[in-house]
């Protein structure tokens, strides 16, 4: 691997490891305030991508068209499954990650029923691609990574500089006592699985033009997405955001090496290592698994 | 103690008369199919059952552990053209060791997070059966031509040789998990199902009797996974991942962990829903998926705790809740 092989690598590890970001800032959000563990997380972000892909057979591809619908569709699926379902396991939180598992059949075996199983594109938003020197930069590679950044910006300054999002990170490293000081915590449980379902949904309709969308990519990302926010220690969002970029550059450094088809076991592998070795992650987060 | 328990050996033996004789009894070929089906998934589940009702570990694994029987049983037959009987007890020690790895991390990892890591583990086997051609054949999976050979005066072959062999196992699988909760072993895994820390001050031995008790239940996994290869001819990497996992857990926490004849309810449930209801595939899964939940919800100790209320009330409490 020649030094402009190497930057062609990093350069899409970073945009792979925007959508991880998305997703397991979502993971670590929901399981800082809830403990619960949302296995189902990848089959809502999918449907996203799904939803996408009809609105553009529909539409003709106008981006606005296509991703906000399909971002709201999302939305509306992690604040419902919160409302109807996951209130319930609040005091039980393995009844909570049962529960997603029961979701996750429906929801794979819905999207089989709905689209089919062989695999679906969204055309690019972006299908200009920039040469620099060697290196040929994907548009929509760009946008995607361009779009992450500024999320996050927004979520940074949401939950530093506002008083909700303070109380948000009051309620996350103590519910009970910020509950006590007036923090509407009902009520900041289902905001968080509406910050989870934006987040998702962004992820959903930028991997919908990265990647083919199969039905079973969600169990992929949620695993992933949880051994992220799992190393980054659960709850921890700059945590999780450092962690999404270790294991997006490093994957594609695996797969620049030949061995693609591997790189999902090796973070399986790391997910159950650092859940034996180091529990609490390489961060420090509202609490470790015991 | 005989006193107490004669009806339910009453009950035991009416019941096994009825499905033995459940071949004369007018069943379509399709029924019959379905009954082999309940049958070989009832093995796997009363492991799974086992483990949860004694030492209460649940595990999104144990579908890849069925994977593990059937693909050592399917590769030798396959390369050293092995014969069943020997492919049987090799799966089962297979799936065995596989099922003592995975138990090791229950020792450190609690809770969610230890289904969590079974949910890992068994997406890395599907991973390595999908790209490790060499051994797996990969997505095109193997074809088992053969039928088990004749052993004394067992011969399994026809569909009703199959149903009667796959009986015989369930029974002896549901009557080992019986014993098991019943013997010292299972005592002990009680004790350190309901508190670790006394078990272990008062002298159990938590590491190697949790270990064991994934071992016991990894070898139930391992003759379902090698009988379910050998009736199906044919094994694939998709029907052992995470999904099959987690069906087993529906199976397990529809019917009722809690009483003996819980699981093959749920068993029945979940494999003969799709003959009953006549659906597609994909959406009999969403039917059974929106009825796990449901079960969750509102009925936690599952469905034979609507019948069985006498069980119930001797369990009471939230003994029999969903944990890990």
């Amino acid at each position: 691997m020649n030094g402009a092989e190497f930057a062609q690598q990093m350069f899409n590890g970073l945009s792979i490891a925007s959508i991880y970001a998305l997703v397991s800032v979502g993971i670590t959000l929901i399981f800082g305030l809830t403990s619960l563990v949302n296995f189902a997380h990848g089959e809502f972000m999918l449907i996203g991508g799904y939803v996408a892909v009809s609105l553009a057979a529909v539409t003709g591809g106008s981006a606005a068209l296509v991703a906000l619908p399909a971002i709201l569709a999302v939305v509306v699926i992690f604040v419902a499954s919160e409302r109807s379902l996951f209130r319930f396991t609040l005091k039980r939180p393995i009844n909570g990650f049962l529960i997603s598992l029961g979701l996750i059949i429906v929801f794979q075996s819905g999207i089989a029923e709905i689209w089919g199983a062989s695999p679906l594109n969204l055309e690019p938003l972006v299908s200009s691609v920039f040469s620099v020197g060697d290196l040929r930069l994907s548009g929509q590679r760009l946008l995607t990574i361009a779009i992450t950044l500024a999320i996050f910006a927004s979520l940074f300054f949401y939950m530093t500089r506002t008083r909700q999002g303070l109380a948000l990170r009051a309620a996350a490293m103590d519910r009970e006592t910020a509950g006590l000081m007036g923090v509407p915590v009902p009520r900041f449980v289902t905001l968080v699985f509406l910050l989870g379902g934006l987040l998702g949904g962004v992820a959903g309709v930028l991997l919908a033009s990265l990647f083919p969308l199969t039905p079973v990519l969600g169990s992929h990302f949620i695993v992933k997405g949880f051994a992220i926010a799992l190393a980054g220690g659960l709850g921890n969002v700059a945590g999780a955001l450092a962690a999404s970029l270790v294991l997006g550059l490093g994957e594609a450094l695996i797969a620049g090496f030949g061995f693609a088809a591997w790189t999902d076991v090796t973070a399986f592998l790391l997910m159950i290592l650092i859940l034996l070795v180091r529990p609490q992650g390489f961060f420090k987060g509202v609490e470790a698994p015991h | 103690m005989t006193h107490k328990n004669s009806p339910a050996i009453a009950g035991a033996v009416v019941l096994i008369v009825l499905a033995a004789a459940l071949p004369y009894a007018g069943i379509s070929n399709r029924g019959l199919h379905t009954a082999v089906l309940v049958c070989i998934f009832g093995v796997a589940a009363y492991g799974l059952g086992m483990l949860y009702r004694s030492a209460g570990q649940l595990s999104v694994a144990h579908g890849s552990l069925m994977g593990i029987g059937a693909y050592t049983a399917a590769i030798l037959t396959q390369t050293l053209g092995l014969s069943f009987w020997v492919c049987l007890p090799l799966a089962m020690m297979a799936a065995a060791l596989a099922a003592g790895l995975i138990g090791y991390p229950s020792l450190r990892v609690k809770g969610h997070y230890f289904l969590i890591v079974t949910f890992g583990f068994s997406e890395i086997f599907r991973t390595v059966a999908i790209n490790w051609r060499g051994l797996t054949n990969g997505e095109t999976g193997i074809v088992i031509a053969k039928a088990p050979e004749p052993l004394l005066f067992i011969e399994v072959g026809s569909r009703i040789s199959w149903y009667y062999f796959s009986l015989t196992a369930l029974v002896v699988a549901i009557l080992a998990s019986a014993l098991i909760f019943r013997s010292g072993f299972g005592l002990r895994l009680e004790a350190l199902r309901e508190n670790e820390s006394l078990a272990r001050a008062a002298g159990v031995n938590v590491a190697r009797d949790k270990i064991v008790a994934f071992m016991v239940s990894g070898l139930f996994a391992g003759a379902a996974g090698a009988m379910l290869a050998y009736y199906q001819h044919f094994i694939s990497p998709h029907q052992f991942g995470s999904k099959a996992g987690i069906e087993l857990i529906l199976m397990l926490l529809v019917g009722g962990s809690a009483s003996l004849l819980g699981p093959i309810v749920g068993v029945i449930v979940v494999v003969a829903l799709p003959g009953a209801l006549d659906l597609s595939p994909s959406q009999n899964e969403i039917v059974l998926g929106v009825i796990f939940i449901a079960i969750i919800l509102l009925l936690p100790r599952g469905l034979i705790s609507v019948v069985d209320i006498n069980k119930v009330r001797r369990v009471k409490g939230n003994k029999s809740e969903a944990r890990s």
